[in-house]
């Protein structure tokens, strides 16, 4: 614990305006699913480009200027050095022009910000993602890190909602994905002709065989999806400490500052925004 | 009856810009007194430079030529009060990408609408003397007949939210108008509270943009920008009361804003009482 | 107005206290080098405000808290991050060396909690860059029968907690006292006499000296979460922000992009935010993680006595008391701990913590 008597106010150095950011390239953008698109990026200067490195499930704070911030997911595995990738559901003010962009504009990030999912402590176990809607960006690039990173880890299991067939993203490298494991997706929604599942996403986990003892399970998506996928993932037998969940909340700094992520007594910019369930035991506003 | 639009627009803004070409506006007077637009006069310097960014097609108070459309925003000052201005307000919806509520006539029926607190006929008599015939629609928001985007309150409107309007289009940004109470800037401009000195102040429960203008020169703020997000009237008017009487409160209220879906139930109370 | 708030006095300077004619020449004197701030009347209350020559500083023994604390001068109500236009983007200069003189202990303490808390983990570089090349000037106080520095533990600093402080309890004898290496500096020229070094500042004694039982606060908070008597705070809070803004330990903000009619000219802004308002927890899509205003209030204290504790050991109320004198409804921080120390786990609502 920092004490206050430990920091005699005339000491403070003031290393890095956090709040300044950079400017980075749209190497190539395309359309993913109605509404959400995928952006290529890669940073102006050199030497930033060369030293960026992040974990899988941080996020950048992405800007237009005088269009206004937004914290977005990294979607590329850290293991791609050299670009960063995003993928943008068009929400509102930021969202929306961020659309607009197209192949050779430029934007402007800070980051990486926050806690991603511990990959390093997960050696050696199966992995199970399951996520919802625009939530499969973070996860994403825990998947392709863990794809690429092959011998580190056991079997890799992919159970993926959406709210219709259409928006279900990255449909294209499911089969890359499936050669290391499996992959199950299913819709609330589907037109006639459909041959997927539709309903909720806990009744994937009949698909599935899951060795819960040696298996971390990764979780992004709505609130709404939470408590479903907790509570099966528990009847399971899945301990608290190896269920990680990325949470979503409103966020203006991404250091800690601006008190608007704050969940209790943790700040999801900077404990989160991936925490463990054992972390968030016994806070009861966490999970909605 | 449906009366005005909560704080968030109903579905999407289209923000996309004119390709290429100026922001043209549109600014369309109803009936009004029309103070609102004399706001746009009233922006002084900002007003040539504004008359360079934008292309003002619309404008019968400044300029003798106007074109009826396409416009990216209109301004719409005032409320229908007559059959023709609604076929003009349904024109103009048809026409514009944007579609803005000037003041709090448009907003929330504004001054006008306290009509709707007395007998049209009476009314016919004593005001309009002579025009009994006179065919006046029932006053109401603009909401109440097309689809409203943004809502610029106040009477009159603020030159602030005016200008951010125009430059938040003509850089491709929502506009950030703001949603907190006036007690915000009125602290942050140190002014001391009326409303604990025991003035009826709305200042706790009306909406901030126009910078304070009345409690900053020691008188208290009217609510003439409508009330807050999730205004708490119950407790408002109980606090109100040490400073007024209830009729006195009331009419507060009904002055400007008097159709804000917000303030019905407190109207209902008082009518309970009465 | 209501019987529970003490009367605001007409004007500052008439509260009858003497002006010291001597410390005038000597803040003329620092604000020769200085971007210097004092404490003046306005409109009945004490503001901060940037010294000028035709200012009156309102000095002797000023009794009541500011209307904006000391934060405004560090972390201003807003503030552009940085500007841009077709060159980039540019940050705005770092200020010069700023001193502050009229400080009370409380005011002084939070002072401290704060810069601690912008300086904690990722620092925020505008407050640092402005805070840490400041000096604080001390001055006693009088305890106001709203304030209550003796409950949250901001009631007393040791030396070199402080860099300077006024004493002058005793009018007719004052003494500055030395808390720092910068403030020795700056007592050189002071026409008082000097105790160098200075002892420890403690406020005025209260009646009722006990402190709360702070270390157990945040557990108690914790337990409290969906207790009714947030619901019972709620049907009586406006949700005007008020508290959150004279607060001198609140200090969230929002940004906001602004530009001139030129689009490609404009500026990042920072502007205080209050959690207590609606839209505070809210993200696109609608959804509103504190839509109701007893969690919103719950969340305000919860920040002062359980975030703050668990992360520096102190209360991130100072107990200066302006929330509670600013309320348009009376709400503030002894009663609320009343409150919250009353609560039994048992009697919680339903949607309460475990
Ligand atoms: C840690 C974290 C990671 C995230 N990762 C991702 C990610 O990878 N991908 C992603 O897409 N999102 C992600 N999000 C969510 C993303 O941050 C939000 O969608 C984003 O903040 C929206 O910002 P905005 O400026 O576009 O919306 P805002 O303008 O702030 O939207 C707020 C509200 O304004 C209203 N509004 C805005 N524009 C209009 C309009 N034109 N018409 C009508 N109403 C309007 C809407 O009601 C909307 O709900 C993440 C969030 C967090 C906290
Ligand atoms: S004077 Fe009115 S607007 Fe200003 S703080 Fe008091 S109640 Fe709020
Ligand atoms: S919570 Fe109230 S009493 Fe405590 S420091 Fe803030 S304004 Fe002062
Ligand atoms: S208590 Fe509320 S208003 Fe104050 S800093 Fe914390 S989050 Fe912001
Ligand atoms: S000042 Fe009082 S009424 Fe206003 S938000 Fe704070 S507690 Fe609620």
């Amino acid at each position: 614990m920092a004490k206050l008597s430990d920091i005699p106010p005339r000491e403070y150095n003031t290393p890095h305006n956090e709040y300044l950011p950079e400017e980075a390239r749209v190497l190539s953008t395309t359309e993913l699913a109605p509404g959400i698109r995928h952006f290529v990026l890669e940073f102006v200067d050199p030497a930033r480009k060369e030293a960026f490195s992040f974990c899988s499930g941080q996020f950048m704070q992405v800007s237009l200027l005088g269009i206004g911030e937004a914290p977005i997911s990294i979607c590329s595995p850290p293991t791609i050095r050299g670009t960063f990738e995003i993928c943008v559901r068009e929400a509102g003010n930021l969202t929306g022009a961020l659309h607009r962009l197209r192949q050779g504009d430029t934007l402007w990030v800070r980051g990486p910000y926050g806690q991603g999912f511990p990959l390093a402590e997960m050696a050696g176990r199966d992995l199970i993602f399951i996520g919802g809607g625009i939530g499969l960006a973070p996860l994403r690039s825990a998947i392709d890190c863990a794809v690429c990173l092959n011998d580190e880890f056991g079997e890799l299991t992919v159970l993926y909602g959406a709210r219709t067939p259409e928006l279900l993203l990255f449909t294209d490298e499911y089969d890359t994905w499936r050669q290391h494991g499996r992959v199950e997706t299913i819709v609330d929604e589907a037109p006639p002709g459909w041959q997927g599942r539709t309903g909720v996403i806990t009744t994937l986990f009949d698909a599935v065989d899951l060795k819960p003892e040696n298996t971390s399970a990764l979780i992004c998506g709505p609130p709404v999806m939470f408590s479903f996928v907790l509570g099966r993932l528990k009847e399971l037998g899945f301990a608290d400490a190896d269920i990680f969940i990325s949470l979503e909340r409103h966020m203006r700094c991404g250091v800690g500052k601006c008190e608007h992520c704050v969940v209790e007594s943790f700040y999801t910019c900077r404990q989160g925004p991936v925490l463990s369930i054992g972390q968030i035991r016994g806070i009861s506003s966490a999970l909605r | 009856m449906k009366q005005g639009p909560g704080p968030e627009p109903e579905g999407r803004i289209d923000i996309s810009k004119n390709p290429g070409g100026k922001l043209r506006v549109g600014i369309f007077p109803l009936t009004s007194d029309a103070g609102c637009q004399l706001e746009f006069l009233n922006l002084q310097d900002d007003l040539l430079a504004l008359a360079k960014a934008v292309d003002i097609l619309h404008f019968p108070m400044a300029r003798a030529f106007n074109v009826d459309g396409p416009f990216d925003v209109v301004f719409v000052d005032g409320v229908p009060a007559r059959r023709d201005e609604l076929e003009i307000l349904r024109e103009v919806r048809r026409n514009t990408k944007v579609l803005a509520s000037l003041g709090s006539c448009s907003s929330f029926g504004g001054v006008p609408a306290a009509q709707r607190f007395h007998d049209l006929g009476d009314l016919k008599k004593y005001v309009y003397r002579g025009m009994e015939d006179l065919d006046t629609l029932e006053i109401l928001p603009i909401s109440n007949y097309v689809r409203v985007d943004l809502q610029l309150r106040g009477c009159p409107a603020s030159k602030w939210e005016i200008m951010e309007t125009l430059t938040a289009l003509i850089a491709g940004r929502l506009p950030q108008l703001k949603t907190y109470p006036q007690c915000i800037e009125c602290k942050i401009k140190e002014n001391r509270c009326l409303l604990i000195e025991g003035q009826p102040c709305l200042g706790p429960i009306t909406r901030a943009g126009c910078g304070v203008v009345c409690p900053s020169v020691g008188v208290p703020c009217d609510g003439c920008r409508g009330p807050t997000e999730e205004p708490n009237l119950t407790s408002a008017v109980e606090i109100l009361l040490r400073g007024t009487t209830y009729p006195d409160l009331i009419r507060k209220f009904q002055k400007f804003c008097s159709l804000s879906p917000e303030y019905q139930e407190m109207f209902d109370r008082w009518r309970e009482t009465q | 107005m209501g019987a529970s708030k003490p009367e605001i006095p007409e004007s500052q300077d008439s509260s009858g206290q003497s002006v010291l004619p001597e410390l005038q020449g000597w803040l003329r004197e620092i604000a020769a080098d200085h971007r210097l701030f004092i404490t003046a009347a306005k409109g009945g209350n004490r503001i901060f405000e940037e010294f000028s020559p035709d200012c009156k500083p309102v000095t002797g023994l000023p009794q009541e808290r500011t209307l904006l604390p000391v934060k405004k001068v560090f972390l201003p109500p807003s503030e552009p991050l940085f500007e841009f236009s077709r060159g980039g983007i540019e940050a705005p200069p770092t200020p010069e060396n700023t001193v502050v003189f009229g400080l009370h202990v409380c005011e002084l303490s939070a002072d401290r909690l704060l810069a601690a808390n912008m300086a904690h983990d990722r620092p925020d570089f505008p407050y640092m860059a402005r805070r840490s090349q400041s000096l604080m000037i001390g001055v006693s106080c009088r305890r106001t029968s709203g304030c209550f520095c003796e409950k949250t533990g901001h009631d007393h600093l040791a030396p070199g907690e402080y860099d300077l402080f006024l004493h002058l309890d005793d009018p007719e004898h004052p003494r500055l006292a030395v808390g720092s290496d910068a403030g020795r500096e700056l007592a050189a020229n002071a026409p008082f006499p000097v105790e160098d070094p200075g002892g420890d500042v403690i406020a005025p004694a209260a009646a009722a000296p006990e402190r709360w039982p702070l270390e157990a606060l945040p557990e108690k908070m914790h337990d409290s979460f969906g207790a009714v008597m947030w619901d019972e705070l709620a049907t009586r809070c406006l949700g005007c922000g008020n508290c959150t803004i004279v607060c001198p330990l609140c200090y969230c903000f929002y940004t906001r992009d602004e530009t001139e009619l030129d689009p490609a000219n404009g500026r990042r802004l920072r502007l205080w935010d209050s959690c207590q308002l609606l839209a505070f927890a809210r993200v696109a899509g609608g959804h509103n993680f504190r839509e109701a205003r007893s969690e919103r209030i719950w969340y305000r204290f919860s920040h002062k006595f359980m975030r703050t504790w668990d992360t520096f050991g102190a209360a991130g109320c100072s107990g200066c008391g302006a929330c509670f004198h600013f309320c348009p409804v009376g709400i503030g921080p002894r009663q609320v701990i009343a409150g919250v120390l009353q609560v039994t786990t048992n009697s919680q609502d339903a949607g309460g913590n475990p």
